[in-house]
C-alpha cells in the first residue's frame, strides 16, 4: 500500500460524502483520521440497482456506460466517464508493459461475445478483423470452428497477444495441441472473466510457449489484481482498498470519482495475503477459492457455444426494452430444449414481448430447432449444493 | 534533456501514417491533427512514464487539455522537476 493510502482514503471519503447523493444520505459523518471506511455501510449489487442514480456524482462529465457481467444474473448499467476509462485502462497497460517492453507493437487477439454492436456482431461473424484486433466468436467454439481460428491466427497475425475467458482460451490451446502446431505467434496471452484452473493454465501456456497473466477485475472497477510472475495476484493499491469477510471479498475505489463505490460486496470469496513477493511488489495479495466459471451450450448439430451468449441476449433485451429483466437463468435439460426462468423488473405486465424477442434471438444465434419454455418467477435460488448463482445449468452429460 | 523533442519521437512512434517528429507541430492538438484515439493517448502516456521516470495520477487523466501537445508537453515538464 502506498504511503499517502490515508490523504487518498480521506479524499474519497469526502468526495462521495460530498457529491454522492447515496452517501450524504448514508453516511453521518466522516472520519478524516482513519485509514479505513469502517463508517461507511456494505453495499452489494442489489442496494446498487435500487438506488442507481443516487450513486452517480453531481456534476460529472459526459457519462459512458456498460453493462455489468452476468455472474449473478442481475445485469446492471454502470456508468463511468471515458477519462476514467483511459485511466482505469492506462493501469492495465502498464503491467502488460512489464512483462512486454514493446507490447504496442502486438495486435490484439480477443475473444468476443457482442450482438448487434457496431460492425462486430458474433452470431454472423465467426471471426472479425479491425486495424488493431482480431476477434473470434465464443458463439462459434466448435471443433472445426476452433481450428479455423487457429489456422487465421498462423497466417494473419505477425505477432500477437490473446485476451479472453481461461475457458474459450483453454479450448483453443486444446486445438494447437492436437494439430501439432507451433504457435509461436501469441506473445503474451491474458486470462479474465472466469477463474482459472491449472489444468487450464498448463495447457495454455504450452500451446503458445509464452507468459500467462490473470487478471482479476469486474465491471464495477476494472483491474482489481493482476498476477505477478511469481503467480501472485497483486492488488492495485492505488486504485481499490480491499477488505475481506465471511461473505466475500469487499471492495472500495479510490479514485472513481463517477461513481464511486464504496464497501461494496463482489461475493467472492478468498484470501488476502501479505506476503514478500519475489517480484518486489509489496502490495497485498489476493487468493480466491471459487470464482466465475462458464459452461458451454451443445446443440443436436454439434455446435458449442458459451454460454456468455444467453447472457448477451438479455443484455440486449434490456437495452432495447429500459431493463425489464432482472435477474434470469436458462437450464438446457436436452439438446433442444431449454427452460428460461425470469425475475421481472416491478411494473412489467407484458411478458409476450420478451418471450418473443428472447426467442427469436436465441433461434437465429443459437438453435433454430430449440424448444423454450419461461416461467417467469420472483426469485432465482442460489444452487444449494454450491451456494454459488448460475446464469447458465446444463443437464446434459 | 529535450523533452518536446522526445515528446514528439514518441508520439510519432505511435501514431499510423507519415508522422515524424518533424511534423509534429507545438501548439497541435493530437487527436485532431494526428488522429489519435484515446487509446493510442493512453499508449502515449504509459510510454512516456517509462522515458521520464514519472507517474500520471487520476487527476492528470481529468486534465480535459490532454489532447492538446502543449499541455501534455507541460505536464511532462512538471512532473520531471518534481521528480528531481
Amino acid at each position: 500500500m502506498n504511503d499517502d493510502i490515508g490523504e487518498v482514503i480521506r479524499k474519497i471519503k469526502l468526495f462521495a460524502w460530498g457529491r454522492v447523493p447515496f452517501y450524504k444520505r448514508c453516511v453521518n459523518f466522516i472520519d478524516i483520521k482513519s485509514n479505513n471506511f469502517d463508517e461507511f455501510p456494505i453495499i452489494d449489487k442489489k442496494i446498487l440497482r435500487e438506488n442507481l442514480q443516487a450513486f452517480i456524482a453531481e456534476n460529472v462529465g459526459e457519462l459512458v456506460s456498460e453493462y455489468t457481467s452476468g455472474s449473478t444474473g442481475h445485469p446492471l448499467t454502470l456508468y463511468k466517464t471515458k477519462r476514467e476509462m483511459m485511466y482505469l485502462e492506462s493501469m492495465l497497460l502498464r503491467e502488460r508493459k512489464k512483462i512486454i517492453p514493446d507490447f504496442n507493437r502486438l495486435k490484439l487477439i480477443k475473444f468476443y461475445a457482442e450482438l448487434n454492436s457496431g460492425e462486430a456482431d458474433c452470431c454472423s461473424d465467426k471471426i472479425h478483423r479491425e486495424k488493431d484486433v482480431l476477434y473470434l466468436s465464443m458463439l462459434h467454439m466448435d471443433e472445426s470452428s476452433l481450428e479455423e481460428y487457429v489456422h487465421t491466427i498462423q497466417s494473419e497475425i505477425e505477432a500477437g497477444w490473446m485476451m479472453g475467458p481461461p475457458s474459450a482460451i483453454y479450448r483453443l490451446a486444446k486445438c494447437v495441441h492436437k494439430l501439432g502446431l507451433n504457435c509461436d505467434k501469441i506473445k503474451f496471452v491474458e486470462l479474465t472473466g472466469e477463474m482459472v484452473f491449472d489444468y487450464q493454465r498448463d495447457c495454455i501456456k504450452k500451446a503458445f510457449g509464452c507468459p500467462v497473466r490473470n487478471h482479476y477485475g469486474t465491471r464495477e472497477f476494472w483491474a482489481i489484481a493482476y498476477e505477478c510472475e511469481y503467480g501472485n495476484m497483486h492488488i492495485f493499491d492505488n486504485h481499490v482498498y480491499v477488505e475481506n469477510s465471511d461473505e466475500g471479498f469487499i471492495v472500495s475505489t479510490l479514485d472513481q470519482r463517477t461513481m464511486p463505490l464504496i464497501r461494496y460486496r463482489l461475493g467472492d470469496k478468498g484470501e488476502i495475503i501479505k506476503n514478500d513477493c519475489k517480484c518486489g511488489k509489496s502490495s497485498l495479495v489476493l487468493k480466491t477459492f471459487a470464482g466465475r466459471t462458464t459452461d458451454y451450450i451443445k446443440t443436436a448439430s454439434g455446435r458449442l457455444i458459451s454460454s456468455i451468449a444467453i447472457y448477451m441476449i438479455v443484455v440486449d433485451i434490456n437495452l432495447k426494452f429500459k431493463d425489464l429483466i432482472c435477474q434470469f437463468q436458462m437450464i438446457q435439460q436436452d439438446f433442444n430444449l431449454f427452460e428460461v426462468n425470469i425475475v421481472l423488473n416491478s411494473g412489467v405486465l407484458d411478458t409476450e414481448v420478451i418471450k418473443n424477442y428472447f426467442v427469436v434471438e436465441f433461434k437465429r444465434i443459437i438453435d433454430d430447432d430449440a424448444q423454450i419454455n419461461f416461467a417467469f418467477v420472483k426469485e432465482i435460488q442460489n444452487d444449494p449444493v454450491s451456494g454459488k448463482y448460475k446464469y447458465f445449468i446444463t443437464k446434459l452429460q | 534533456m529535450d523533452v518536446s523533442q522526445k515528446l514528439k519521437e514518441i508520439i510519432a512512434s505511435l501514431c499510423v501514417g507519415d508522422v515524424t517528429p518533424e511534423s509534429i507541430l507545438e501548439g497541435s492538438v493530437l487527436n485532431l491533427d494526428y488522429g489519435m484515439d484515446s487509446i493510442t493517448l493512453v499508449n502515449l502516456i504509459v510510454e512516456l512514464e517509462d522515458a521520464f521516470g514519472i507517474e500520471f495520477s487520476d487527476d492528470d487523466f481529468g486534465n480535459q487539455d490532454l489532447f492538446q501537445f502543449n499541455t501534455l508537453n507541460h505536464i511532462v515538464e512538471q512532473k520531471i522537476e518534481k521528480k528531481s
